[in-house]
């Protein structure tokens, strides 16, 4: 299936921006699993809390899996 | 609808007893379960358990000595087959002492348990002893005549790569005697020295830091010559082993009067909780005080209760609650989703003066698990592993509770799995008859997106409302206000970026919906410091909940890679057949746990960060009625 130039730019754009959330959400949660596997390490009983911080930043990754979204659904590629 | 969302009303009350009737009363009380107990905080004499606690609790630590002796001994088969004997006949509390301590179980199996442990530890120093006698055979030497007033003797163990180091170390002592024998590999390859030297001299500093290990030639069982010593401690041994078996299989014997001992101890367990539980009472010099927290629905029962039991001999007054106390929190909810009110104590109890989310929780989650889980095969293969699950774990455990919500979210994946037509990845609909039915989650992504936002609008709001409630009850007027204009917010907001970015309203009304928003927004921020720094979070929440589309959709075209990629097929033979069948069952394995996992998380993520930080106060205290449950006694 070959595609124009501007579905191209548009591809690119939706992977620059679901890749931009993906590396925030890595730098994010990489300190926090490590902080929160010292508190589990001390406080087993923790665990449950530092599961649901850890998710936190995925917001971030959303928030980029949307605007992909929104510019694959602009350009007509989806 | 609102008593939905509350936990049980609570009534603090007080009421006093004739001293006489103390027995009855806590019995009462304790077989029904009505009333969590409260010290009192009038200014009166504390009332005390008596002399008999000591005593209840003696036998309840020897009784439980004894069933754990049995169970330790007994096998798993005749265990399961004690759970079906009929519940015992409960004793008073003088019979209980007394036939307590005349249970010759009990007596029988302590002193069986006692002399194992005591032959075990001679079958250690007799090991001990072995081994040494081992290590001398073929050395002519009498452990019996080791002790002399001239000469010293001592033994130690080298590993093979210091045995020359240490023996010119050796060589230092003046007139010492030296025998070296080589080890086999049952002592580890090693070296044994044998060292006969001048009595008084210092030699353990001539060998530094070489890390010899000294063996103990006074040791018990170390008698006559090695041969000697080897033949009788594995005589011994053997002995001693028998006589472990003999008593292990006595107490296996027992397992038959384990259901009588559980239920000694089952009512043992009771009396000292009665016993106890007067540390809690005030007294006069011919009444008792008891306070606690009732559920209002049972305030008539237990009324009715204690005027039978007190023939009408007793004062019952509701108290008002003082201004730092805060009430028990019970739920009242069908057995069947008991699990999800003990996940809600994992995160927090509501408060039983706040709005009590788990309903939500039980509508959200299974729809959100669901959604973002929407594959029959998954939710059918995920359904028989957690049933399998519940069938050996504790009812009462958090892997039992968590199951049994799976479980639950399980059969959304199914639900949700027909309606976007996935199974495995596979489109089967159209076999099985139901056509073009559902949502496509590829060609219908802009709807679902859509739907999953507007649902997210939906939930904050709600839990903004929530939010206006809890906070309108407790008094905080002004920030309950604020979070009416912060759900104003998000909607104005809504058609104000709807009308400008997508035309949705006309382009005056655009303006007029921005105008309002951002004053609402304004004075969401003057009333309320808190709901001011929380503004942005109006937007990004409900945008969150656009993740059940992300891990929706990838775990869909993850499945369909699958398939196109490791779909097996007998066209090129039957190896690649069956490394495809591997591949495919593993990769597809791998994607229901990722997609578990995610939906686990994810589905609680939404309700306890986006839904719960709108309103939710949490730290509340469990309701704990005086109440003992019992299993083998009737």
């Amino acid at each position: 299936m070959a595609i124009g130039i501007d579905s191209a730019i548009a591809a690119i754009g939706a992977g620059i921006a679901i890749a931009g959330g993906a590396i925030g959400t890595g730098v994010a949660q990489s300190a926090i699993g490590a902080a929160g596997l010292g508190l589990i390490a001390e406080k087993p009983n923790q665990m449950g809390i530092v599961l649901l911080f850890l998710v936190l930043p995925e917001t971030l990754l959303i928030f980029g899996f949307v605007i992909s979204i929104l510019i694959m659904i602009d350009a007509g590629l989806i | 609808m609102v008593d939905l969302l509350r936990t049980e009303r609570m009534e603090k009350v007080r009421m006093l007893f004739s001293d006489r009737l103390k027995d009855k009363v806590i019995s009462y009380l304790h077989e029904n379960g009505f009333l969590d107990i409260r010290k009192s905080r009038l200014e009166l004499e504390d009332d005390a358990p008596s002399f008999e606690l000591n005593e209840l609790s003696e036998l309840l630590i020897r009784v439980d000595g004894a069933i754990e002796t049995i169970e330790k001994f007994s096998n798993k088969k005749e265990k399961k087959a004690d759970n079906n004997f009929r519940p015992y006949k409960k004793l008073s509390r003088k019979e209980l002492i007394e036939k307590a301590k005349r249970l010759k179980t009990v007596e029988k199996a302590l002193k069986l348990n006692e002399l194992i442990k005591e032959e075990e530890s001679n079958i250690e120093s007799l090991k001990k002893a072995l081994n040494i006698g081992l290590m001398f055979q073929g050395i002519m030497i009498n452990f019996s005549k080791l002790d002399s007033d001239y000469i010293s003797y001592k033994a130690y163990l080298v590993s093979r790569n210091k045995a020359e180091q240490f023996s010119n170390a050796l060589k230092k002592i003046e007139n010492a005697e030296v025998i070296k024998k080589e080890l086999d590999e049952r002592f580890g390859k090693k070296v044994l020295f044998f060292i006969a030297y001048e009595k008084g001299m210092e030699i353990e500093s001539i060998f530094g830091n070489i890390g010899a290990e000294e063996l103990d030639l006074k040791a018990k069982h170390l008698e006559k010559d090695p041969d000697y010593v080897v033949e009788k401690c594995s005589r011994e041994i053997d002995k001693i082993k028998n006589k472990i078996k003999e008593a292990e299989n006595s107490i296996k014997r027992m397992q038959k009067n384990l259901g009588e001992l559980l239920a000694y101890r089952e009512m043992l367990e009771i009396e000292i909780e009665r016993e106890s539980v007067k540390s809690n009472f005030k007294k006069t010099g011919y009444v008792f005080l008891v306070e606690g927290w009732i559920p209002k629905k049972d305030a008539e029962k237990i009324k009715n209760g204690l005027d039978k039991i007190t023939n009408g001999e007793f004062e019952l007054e509701v108290l008002e609650k003082e201004k730092d106390e805060l009430a028990p929190t019970l739920t009242n909810r069908p057995k069947f989703l008991k699990p999800f009110d003990y996940m809600m104590e994992f995160y927090s109890i509501p408060r039983s003066d706040e709005i009590d989310p788990t309903w939500i929780f039980i509508i959200s989650f299974p729809i959100f698990y669901g959604l973002m889980l929407s594959d029959v095969g998954y939710g059918i293969a995920s359904l028989i592993f957690v049933t399998w699950i519940t069938r050996f774990t504790n009812p009462e455990g958090l892997v039992y509770n968590a199951a049994k919500i799976w479980q639950i979210a399980a059969i959304s994946s199914i639900f949700f799995g027909v309606l976007s037509n996935q199974y495995f990845g596979y489109q089967l609909n159209k076999y099985i008859g139901l056509g073009n039915f559902g949502f496509d989650w590829l060609k219908d992504a802009t709807t679902i997106l859509l739907a999953t936002i507007l649902f997210g609008v939906a939930q904050v709001s709600l839990g903004l409302f929530f939010g206006f409630i809890n906070k309108w009850d407790h008094g905080e007027k002004i920030v309950a206000i604020s979070k009416i204009t912060s759900i104003l917010t998000i909607f104005t907001g809504i058609f104000a970026v709807g009308g400008f970015f997508f035309h949705i309203i006309s382009a005056s009304l655009t303006i007029y919906f921005g105008i309002a928003a951002i004053a609402f927004l304004v004075a969401t921020a003057l009333m309320s410091g808190i709901e001011a720094a929380e503004i942005t979070n109006l937007m990004t929440h409900p945008l969150s909940y656009a993740r059940i589309l992300g891990f929706g959709m990838s775990s869909v075209i993850i499945a369909m890679l699958i398939d196109q990629a490791f779909t097996p097929t007998l066209s090129h033979g039957i190896i690649i057949f069956l490394l495809l069948l591997i591949l495919f069952i593993l990769l597809h394995f791998m994607n229901m746990i990722l997609g578990i996992f995610e939906g686990i998380v994810q589905g609680v993520r939404l309700n306890f960060v986006e839904f719960f930080s709108k309103f939710y106060i949490g730290g509340g205290i469990k309701f704990k009625p005086f109440y003992y449950k019992k299993k083998y006694v009737k």
